[in-house]
């Protein structure tokens, strides 16, 4: 390694007058250098993207595969949202999610960064929102495409066999919608997870607890009266927004408003939690 | 300047500050010594508002550190190497730091030319030795060009050369009036750097003077004006149970 002499440095220009104020631009410019300068991020992001692409193709494949054994009540009740969005399949997504998110987090905790980050922005509310929003429109994009082209996918893989059900309909529109969000979500309330708990593992077992052990945990016969919080947890809610069968539901599930509003409220906790997190414990 | 007014951090019944009071000037460097555990970095954190004191003020030109919404201009510090991720580059590292105080991009290659790390600039920071990440870390401190910096053990794991240098370089930011406010335990190093000293044991202030003033104390030097005046104070001592 070579050695320089130290020159003196130059002052940059404007340094008087009100220059402390963080402006959210260079904060999210800030958290955008640092979410995509980790080669780990775009792989991750990358290789989930891919894969529900395929799970979608390979929904639809079964759906083709198994129509002609299917009464004519199962052809009734078929479900292209469930089809191309199949629940089951979908808690690794929410893990990955949710552990993109642990990541932005628990990645400053993990060394140290995060004294380096709140000595350069002392304004630590603004610092978790500007997480928060580079989070959010990375994986509402990413939330959008996946949507959009599984639900094509699985289309597509029903060929001429099965009656298509056109993305513009309503009730696929919804389970797109729903399905964008879902990414977000996932990211946030991981965010918000991490804020608490810090440690990395730690983070990632919470994301893992919460979105996968949670779902069927909760879901037990003969606790009715616990329905309205299992119909809140996002896989839940989401599922029920992705359905756009006409046939046998069982058991009880979340009106579409209640299902909108649980997947609103939980980014907006998580983000609110990590906020006040960061702000008030000492690092 | 900075002025610590009564500072006091207590955690459970574990007093790690108590009640310390002093001033760091511009225009010198400032040593701040003491034995391991005797509160030094915990005093830097409440400097920089990393952590809540229990009790008083540590202010920097006069403000709470928090007060501040982004603070490159105003302040420079290096607390650890290791606060940063080992998955990003060097440039990456300082990119993102002077983004976020809105300072312009050209200072990033500035302050890694200034340091010496211009040529392992796009090298992941994970692969850096510690003497690499010290620099690192004194880069970031330059970016704002501030005129108070504060460094927490700086020349641990530094190379003769990086030594030198280091030391010209505390030097010589003090001598264009800034504040200097540079840890260590190296007495020979603090010895040639420093101008005052500001030193501590268990929490509590011993000494707030000159270099030379806290030298003659023992007659022999700063070493063993160190040992003497904090020797029955140190918190963690080699080969023995408290």
């Amino acid at each position: 390694m070579s050695l320089v002499t130290h020159t003196p440095v130059p002052r940059p220009p404007g340094r008087s007058g009100t220059a402390d104020r963080a402006r959210w631009r260079d904060l999210v410019g800030a958290e955008w250098i640092k979410f995509w300068s980790l080669r780990s991020t775009p792989v991750t992001l990358g290789v989930l993207a891919a894969l529900y692409l395929y799970l979608a193709w390979r929904s639809g494949g079964q759906e083709y595969r198994s129509w002609p054994h299917y009464t004519p009540e199962m052809r009734d009740g078929f479900d292209a949202g469930h089809t191309a969005f199949p629940g089951p399949e979908w808690f690794a997504m929410m893990v990955g999610a949710g552990t993109v998110g642990a990541l932005t987090v628990a990645g400053e905790h993990a060394g140290g960064l995060i004294r380096t980050t709140f000595t350069a922005v002392p304004a630590r509310g603004r610092v978790v929102l500007a997480k928060a929003i580079v989070l959010t429109g990375v994986m509402t994009v990413l939330g959008f495409a996946v949507a959009v082209g599984s639900y094509t996918l699985s289309q597509a893989a029903l060929g001429d066999r099965i009656p298509h059900h056109a993305v513009t309909q309503p009730d696929a529109m919804r389970a797109v919608a729903a399905t964008t969000l879902l990414l977000p979500l996932c990211a946030l309330v991981g965010m918000g997870l991490a804020a608490v708990i810090r440690v990395t593992a730690g983070s990632v077992f919470a994301v893992c607890a919460l979105f996968v052990l949670l779902p069927p945990g909760l879901r037990v016969t003969g606790r009715q009266w616990l329905d309205p919080v299992v119909n809140a947890h996002p896989w839940f809610a989401w599922g029920r927004l992705t359905g756009t069968g006409n046939g046998h539901i069982v058991g009880s599930v979340p009106s579409f408003t209640a299902a909108w509003t649980a997947m609103a409220a939980w980014p907006v906790a998580a983000v609110a939690v990590a906020v006040v997190a960061m702000r008030v414990r000492d690092v | 300047m900075i002025e610590v007014n009564e500072l006091t951090k207590r955690y459970g019944h574990t007093v790690a500050v108590d009640a310390l009071t002093f001033t760091v000037r511009p225009g010198r460097v400032t040593g701040f010594l003491g034995p391991n555990g005797s509160g030094k970095s915990t005093t830097l954190r409440m400097l920089l508002g990393l952590c809540a004191p229990t009790s008083g003020t540590a202010l920097i030109d006069g403000r709470p550190f928090r007060a501040r919404g982004v603070a490159l201009r105003h302040v420079g510090a290096l607390l650890s190497a290791d606060d940063v991720h080992p998955g990003r580059t060097a440039r990456a590292h300082l990119a993102a730091l002077a983004r976020a105080n809105g300072l312009p991009r050209g200072r990033v290659g500035e302050v890694l030319r200034d340091v010496g790390l211009t040529e392992v600039a796009k090298r992941r920071v994970g692969t850096f030795s510690l003497g690499m990440k010290q620099r690192l870390g004194i880069a970031a401190a330059l970016l704002g060009d501030p005129p108070v910096l504060l460094f927490d053990e700086p020349v641990n794991g530094l190379d003769p050369e990086g030594v030198r240098w280091a030391r010209e370089l505390f030097r010589g930011l003090a001598a264009e009036g800034r504040t200097v406010f540079v840890s260590s335990h190296l007495m020979s190093e603090m010895e040639n750097t420093a101008d005052h000293l500001v030193v501590i044991a268990d929490g509590t202030l011993v000494a707030d003077e000159p270099l030379a003033d806290f030298a003659a104390r023992a007659g022999g030097g700063l070493e063993e004006a160190f040992m003497k005046l904090t020797g029955d104070r140190v918190r963690y001592r080699a080969g023995e149970v408290r």
